[in-house]
């Protein structure tokens, strides 16, 4: 999964994006808000999460510019906590709003639920067949049984899960799970994909050959 | 309404009919006397018409009858019935008193009339309704004439009563304008108390109208509308104040929370969590400079700490300022040239101190490496003045008027990332004012930036 981070506070926008990077995201990060509505509109982001006080192009017109073209989901990071600022918000095209000071939980949480929502899933538990994904812990059981899976593995097998019946392109899987620096040239993906095989069982990932991969 | 008297209109409108009906009650009196006396004078007018007639009827009959025993028993002058007119009676006495002739229509209670000292006609208006005239006859005699005149008096009294229907009719009238005058003119009294009601109830933003009130009421509807401006606009900048100052500390809350969840989650090297102290730290340094900015700003407004007004040497609080910013003038590679005339000021050393300090610390924040800043202390008449240039960006004259308000900052994202709190002009001007002066600043978008400060000097 991939998000942007507008903040235009360094420390906050640093630690936003190590955290969330921690978390298995890959996370893009933009200081104010014209550098923010560029990368919003060249990527296509699994979530954004926006602070509303931003030099250069506040939130709100930020994401009314964004909303003219993308649909993809928005956090509002905000320090107004009055009503009228979150129905404001609500209302320009956000899907949550989150006050700040946030706790860390809750953020991670609330970025889930958004993304989970824009594929159409509401529940946080998803099972094809044997295999079952805790979308909230990030955890995969086959049968029961526990997978230990890294966090870049699980955030694949997420994608292709919420994907389902979708052929998923390689371009488009590096695109949602790999940070800018990682060398897309490689065989990264191909590594990712045998582990996975190798934990979960071999059918359920399918390749199709030119295209990319799929769960069906 | 329940009358009272405390109230305006109720007391208004007492004085008002308490007038009016003086006034009328003198109209009124003053009406049916006339009326009345003029009634009486067309009846006495008649009497004595009658009487003349009797004398001279009676005079002729005297002389053509005997005329040489004419005190015998005086029959010549008794006046036989006149037919035509029944209503009038008469009486004829002798000097002496006694009754000579009497018609004999009289009524049997008139009194022959006690004899005049002077030979004049004699006025009475006798009991029972009945006017009567005495005038004096030939040989000391004395003739009485009269009539009945309640005719005339009913007519006065109804002509009377009609009058005081009048002026009731007028009482009331003059009462229900009263009142409607009354109510017209507490009118916009009324209605400022229920705007400034509104107001109290926390609508700020209403107005009295004042379209259709007096002229009168004007001045005073301006006077309060301006009153309730400036109370909304006050609020309003409280509202804002408050606003930015929890918004700015909210987002170094947000960093330590974040940095301390972030940190425990997981196991991490020790450089990890070096970091994520240092970020906590630099969150929590921000936070003070905020929170002591903020006590400052609201020890200043709520004036509790009045300065210590103390002879201050401003160049050597000037020199002070310099030499602490010295470091981040090095840092900056900035020169800062002092021309410093000794001139003394009353006030608090520390918070003038304050204010250079502040002055120096923005320039040098917007001053390119290798520029200069002039720092001026001079004696302008009897005020001591303070001038810090320096040669920037200079400021965009859309944030010249509010580069004094708190938490405005020009460039948001520097001074953000700089770590100043955006209150450092607001506490300056809150100092400079309460010493008395006045802070300016002209800017030239390229060129620079002045910032003036102008105090009262002292007598030193």
């Amino acid at each position: 999964m991939r998000l942007l981070v507008v903040e235009d506070e360094p420390d906050l926008l640093a630690s936003l994006v190590k955290t969330l990077a921690e978390e298995g995201y890959a996370t893009d990060g933009a200081a104010d808000g014209i550098d923010g509505l560029y990368k919003a509109g060249i990527c296509d982001y699994d979530a954004i999460l926006l602070d509303v006080m931003l030099p250069g192009l506040d939130g709100w017109e930020l994401l009314r510019r964004l909303r003219r073209t993308k649909t993809t989901p928005v956090l509002m990071l905000t320090a107004r906590d009055t009503t009228d600022d979150r129905v404001h918000g609500l209302d320009t095209g956000a899907d949550d709003y989150l006050v700040k000071p946030f706790d860390l939980p809750e953020l991670l949480a609330r970025i889930r639920a958004l993304i989970r929502r824009n594929r159409g899933q509401a529940c946080s538990r998803l099972a094809i067949g044997d295999l079952e994904l805790d979308l909230a812990a990030r955890r995969a059981t086959v049968g029961g049984a526990p997978v230990a899976l890294t966090a870049r593995e699980y955030a694949l097998l997420e994608f292709l899960a919420l994907h389902r019946g979708e052929v998923v392109t390689r371009t488009t899987l590096y695109e949602h799970l790999f940070d800018e620096d990682d060398d897309t040239m490689s065989n990264l993906l191909d590594v990712h994909v045998s582990n996975l095989r190798r934990k979960i069982g071999r059918n359920l990932i399918v390749t199709r050959r030119g295209h990319g991969y799929i769960i069906e | 309404m329940r009358p009272s008297l405390k109230s305006f209109r109720w007391r208004l409108q007492l004085w008002h009919s308490a007038l009016l009906a003086v006034l009328l009650g003198a109209f009124w009196t003053t009406i049916v006397y006339l009326d009345r006396d003029l009634a009486l004078q067309r009846v006495d007018q008649e009497l004595e018409n009658r009487a003349q007639a009797l004398l001279r009827h009676s005079a002729a009959r005297t002389r053509g009858s005997d005329s040489s025993a004419p005190r015998r028993d005086e029959p010549g002058l008794s006046v036989e019935e006149d037919d035509d007119s029944p209503e009038y009676y008469h009486l004829i006495v002798s000097p002496e008193g006694r009754v000579l002739s009497r018609s004999a229509n009289a009524p049997a209670d008139v009194a022959p009339p006690a004899f005049p000292r002077h030979r004049e006609a004699h006025l009475n208006l006798t009991r029972a309704g009945r006017r009567e005239i005495v005038l004096p006859a030939p040989h000391g005699r004395l003739v009485l004439v009269g009539r009945d005149i309640g005719h005339e008096l009913a007519e006065l009294r109804g002509h009377a009563a009609a009058l005081g229907l009048l002026a009731g009719g007028i009482l009331a009238a003059g009462l229900a304008g009263g009142w409607w005058l009354a109510t017209r003119a507490i009118r916009p009294i009324d209605r400022i108390g229920a705007t400034a009601e509104q107001i109290a109830a926390g609508r700020l933003g209403e107005r009295i109208d004042a379209g259709d009130f007096d002229s009168e009421f004007h001045p005073l509807a301006r006077v309060l509308n301006e009153t309730f401006a400036r109370l909304e606009a006050a609020f309003a900048r409280q509202v804002r104040f408050t606003a930015d100052a929890s918004h700015e500390l909210r987002t170094p809350v947000s960093v330590i929370l974040l940095q301390t969840q972030s940190a425990l989650a997981r196991e991490r090297p020790a450089a990890g969590y070096r970091e994520a102290l240092e970020a906590c730290q630099r969150a929590a340094q921000r936070m003070r400079r905020l929170v002591e900015s903020l006590l400052l700003l609201a020890r200043l407004d709520a004036r509790e700490s009045a300065p210590a007004l103390t002879p201050v040497d401003l160049a050597a609080v000037v020199r002070d300022a310099v030499a602490l910013l010295a470091p981040l003038a090095a840092r900056r590679e900035v020169a800062v040239e002092a021309a410093l005339a000794a001139v003394s000021c009353p006030g608090d050393a520390d918070q003038l101190g304050q204010v250079a300090a502040n002055l120096l610390s923005n320039a040098l924040h917007h001053s390119p490496a290798g520029s200069r800043i002039d720092l001026a202390v001079s004696r302008r008449g009897a005020e001591a003045v303070l001038a810090v240039t320096d040669h920037g960006e200079g400021i965009a004259a859309d944030d010249l008027p509010h580069l004094f308000e708190r938490f405005y900052r020009a460039d948001k994202t520097r001074a953000r990332a700089e770590g100043r709190t955006g209150l450092g002009l607001a506490i300056s001007r809150a100092i400079v004012e309460r010493h008395g002066g006045r802070i300016d600043v002209v800017s030239e978008p390229g060129r620079g930036s002045t910032f003036t400060v102008v105090l009262p000097a002292g007598t030193a």
